[in-house]
Parts: C-alpha cells; sequence; structure tokens
C-alpha cells in the first residue's frame, strides 16, 4: 500500500537525522500569531508548515567541563535547516507544491523574528509552553532546535498535544512547597504561578534573557562601541575596545551552553530525562 | 554643459530606484533610522512592555494546553494601540531593545560563570545515571 504524502514527508525527516517532526496547518497557526508575522505573509498562499527538530546538544555536550570546547560544540543547527529545506525541495518535486525553509535565523527588525518557530512547533505537536520563558519542551527530548518548510500542499495537521509537558511533577512538588520552580530559582527572566498542577501564569523578560544569551556574541561588542566613542581619552579609549570588556563580546555568534545561557534548561527536569534519553546515559 | 559625476549618477539611480519622494533624500543618517529623542524618551517604555520584549501567558478559558497571550504585539498593533504610525514604533523599539546599560552584559556574564561554579554539570564526580530524572 503507497504511504501517504505525509507519511514520505515525515520518513524522509526522521531518515535524514530529524528527532521529531510534525505538521501545523497555517489557518491554526494564524489564530495564535499578528498579521504580517504569519506563515502566508512568508509564501503566499501557504497551507502547511512541516516542522523539524533536534536536540541542540549531544548529552556529552551538556557534560563536558572544557569550556572551549563546549562553545564551539553547538551542534545540528546547520543539520536541521539542511533537514527543513530538503523537505521543502522534496514537496516541490514530488507534489509540485511551492515550498519554502524557514528557521530561526530569519529575522524580522530587532529581536523581533518574521514567524514565531515557537508557535508552529507548538500547533505540530511537538512539545508545550514552559515555564522557562515559553521555551517549547518536548517530552522526550526537552529544549530542541526547530526549523520548518512553509508549503503551499495542504497538508493533515497534527495539531497540539493534548497534554503539557511543563510542569514537570518535581517542580509542581517544589510549587506547592515553596512557590518557585527550579528555572524561576536559577533565572530572573522568569516569573509565573503553577495552580493545580498545571501553569496558570508564564512571565518572560526577553530583554534580559538576550543579554544573557548574547555576552559572548559580536553583538554585544556593538552594545559597547557607543561607550568606545563617547570616551574622550585616547588611551582609556583604546583599553575599552581591546581589553577586559572584549572578554564579554568578542567571540563568534552561535557558541555553546555557556556562550549562550541556557541555565533554565540545566535545571529543568523534563530536560534533565532528556539528556539522558538523548544520549544513551 | 555640465557632465555629472560617475557617483552622482548612480546616487540618482538609487534614488529613483527607491521610489522615496524627494523629501527623502539627503537626509541626515539619525533621521533616516531613528526618531526625536524626546518622542523616543516618551513612547520607549509603553512599546518595550507592548512588545515581545515582555512576554506573558495565562491559562486559557477553557483551560487547555494553549496558554493565552497577553499583548505580545506586532509593532502594527502597538501603533495602534498607542495612536503612533508604525514605522515610528518600529525605529522606537529597535533604538530600546539595545538600550541598557553595559553593566548588564557584565552582570549577564558573571551570572553565567557564577551558576556553571556552583552548578557543575562537568563535574568529573557527576553520575547522571543515579540522577533523579
Amino acid at each position: 500500500m503507497s504511504q501517504s504524502p505525509e507519511e514520505c514527508i515525515k520518513r524522509l525527516a526522521l531518515e535524514g537525522g530529524a528527532s521529531v517532526v510534525g505538521i501545523a496547518s497555517v489557518s491554526q497557526i494564524n489564530q495564535y500569531v499578528p498579521p504580517e508575522h504569519r506563515p502566508d505573509d512568508i509564501l503566499g498562499r501557504a497551507r502547511s508548515v512541516v516542522v523539524v527538530g533536534r536536540p541542540r546538544y549531544t548529552a556529552g555536550t551538556w557534560l563536558t567541563a572544557h569550556t572551549e570546547v563546549l562553545h564551539r560544540a553547538r551542534v545540528a543547527v546547520g543539520g536541521r535547516d539542511s533537514l527543513a529545506l530538503n523537505i521543502a525541495r522534496f514537496i516541490e518535486r514530488e507534489y509540485g507544491y511551492p515550498s519554502i525553509l524557514y528557521n530561526s535565523q530569519m529575522r524580522d527588525t530587532g529581536f523581533n523574528p518574521a514567524l514565531s518557530l515557537k508557535v508552529c512547533a507548538e500547533m505540530a505537536g511537538l512539545g508545550t509552553r514552559s515555564m522557562a520563558g515559553g521555551i517549547i519542551l518536548n517530552e522526550y527530548y526537552g529544549l530542541l532546535g526547530f526549523a520548518a518548510a512553509i508549503t503551499t500542499m495542504g497538508l493533515k495537521a497534527d495539531g497540539p498535544l493534548a497534554e503539557s509537558v511543563c510542569p514537570h511533577p518535581a517542580c509542581v512538588s517544589l510549587w506547592e512547597r515553596e512557590q518557585t520552580t527550579p528555572c524561576m530559582e536559577v533565572c530572573g527572566a522568569i516569573e509565573g504561578r503553577i495552580e493545580n498542577g498545571r501553569l496558570k501564569e508564564v512571565v518572560y523578560y526577553r530583554q534580559l534573557c538576550a543579554i544573557r544569551c548574547q555576552t559572548t556574541m559580536n553583538t554585544a561588542y556593538l552594545r559597547l562601541l557607543p561607550e568606545i566613542v563617547a570616551e574622550e581619552d585616547p588611551l582609556k579609549r583604546r583599553y575599552l575596545a581591546i581589553g577586559q570588556a572584549r572578554m564579554y563580546a568578542e567571540d563568534p555568534p552561535g557558541r555553546g551552553v555557556w556562550g549562550r545561557c541556557i541555565e533554565c534548561m540545566r535545571v529543568c527536569p523534563v530536560n534533565r530525562r532528556a539528556i539522558k534519553l538523548t544520549g544513551g546515559v | 554643459m555640465s557632465q555629472q559625476s560617475y557617483t552622482d549618477e548612480i546616487i540618482e539611480r538609487s534614488r529613483r530606484d527607491s521610489r522615496l519622494s524627494s523629501e527623502f533624500f539627503g537626509q541626515d543618517v539619525y533621521e533616516m533610522y531613528c526618531v526625536p529623542v524626546e518622542v523616543y524618551e516618551r513612547y520607549k517604555d509603553q512599546v518595550l512592555r507592548l512588545s515581545l520584549s515582555y512576554q506573558k501567558w495565562v491559562v486559557a478559558e477553557d483551560g487547555g494546553v494553549l496558554l493565552e497571550t497577553i499583548d505580545q504585539l506586532s509593532d502594527k498593533q502597538i501603533a495602534e494601540r498607542l495612536g503612533l504610525d508604525e514605522e515610528v514604533v518600529r525605529r522606537i523599539r529597535c533604538m530600546a531593545e539595545w538600550d541598557l546599560p553595559l553593566e548588564m552584559w557584565r552582570n549577564a556574564a558573571e551570572f553565567k560563570r557564577r551558576s556553571r561554579l556552583e552548578k557543575p554539570l562537568g563535574s568529573p564526580r557527576r553520575d547522571v545515571k543515579t540522577e533523579p530524572g
């Protein structure tokens, strides 16, 4: 018996190395995202979004103490983009529907994405919103990196999950005792409430989180530039440019766990389970 | 007959292709990308609070898995809420997202360094297999 297009697309993704793959309908995504930030704003008449996810790190990456190795051990980013691109090409070649790759680097202006991959992943049933800044947590893989293929082909959507992944029972228990969760305790960018074992309210201060993710990126050095330019003393200006401040700002984007802050996930019970599963440890 | 320089020629071609009206040509760089400082100071906090810089969700009325988004508006939606032009909101947001004291970058690095020292994932003594999951 021949396979359906949905089965063929998912098989391609999984055989290509995706840990998870799901399909979201554009009409459902559009109920949750504002105009001008919708899949059909990117590709006219888009009807479906195929989302692939892979763990950002291997279990060993989370466990290494060697920070320089760790900085450069960010894996699977290019891989998941290639997967989504392959899916887009496959749909065009096999079924004749225009399709396009969308990844997390595709920004609108400032920090705003052109389209929320989190919403797409949620609508494709790959995870649910978590207390940790609204990160989409997957029950088996915890933190995942996502990429998508937006297509004009109408595909049967998976839809959102029926049960929330967050909060983990351990977090519910901690909340009942101390009105906090591990992620909230570790990071001031996260606030929220749990009621009857479920998320009642989630608050995320993105600016605070963004700075923690960007202490070792070129963009952080750009923030230093106004101070360098404003410094009147030539020697101070020189050492401001090449001194200690560079330590926090000089490295290229896309560095690892320490370079990109991920403290909320280091303490997340769902992600801890995922580290074990991912690495088979 | 004056002959146009090569540079003038390509500037003119660039202006023609942009389809902007002549009032936008030869503008000050600040004017091209930013709003007047007094406009920025007046609306900065409101724009940040309504944008994705501050994200809040609450449980939906149906109590389902999908949380309900509070604000997290697009530039166009913020413009409608505040009675501003969309481009003005976009400029304010892009100016404001980076407009924090550099101390915060130092604090961020210290936060990560101390977290690593207190909870060293890479401790040779760590045995993930025996940790509660």
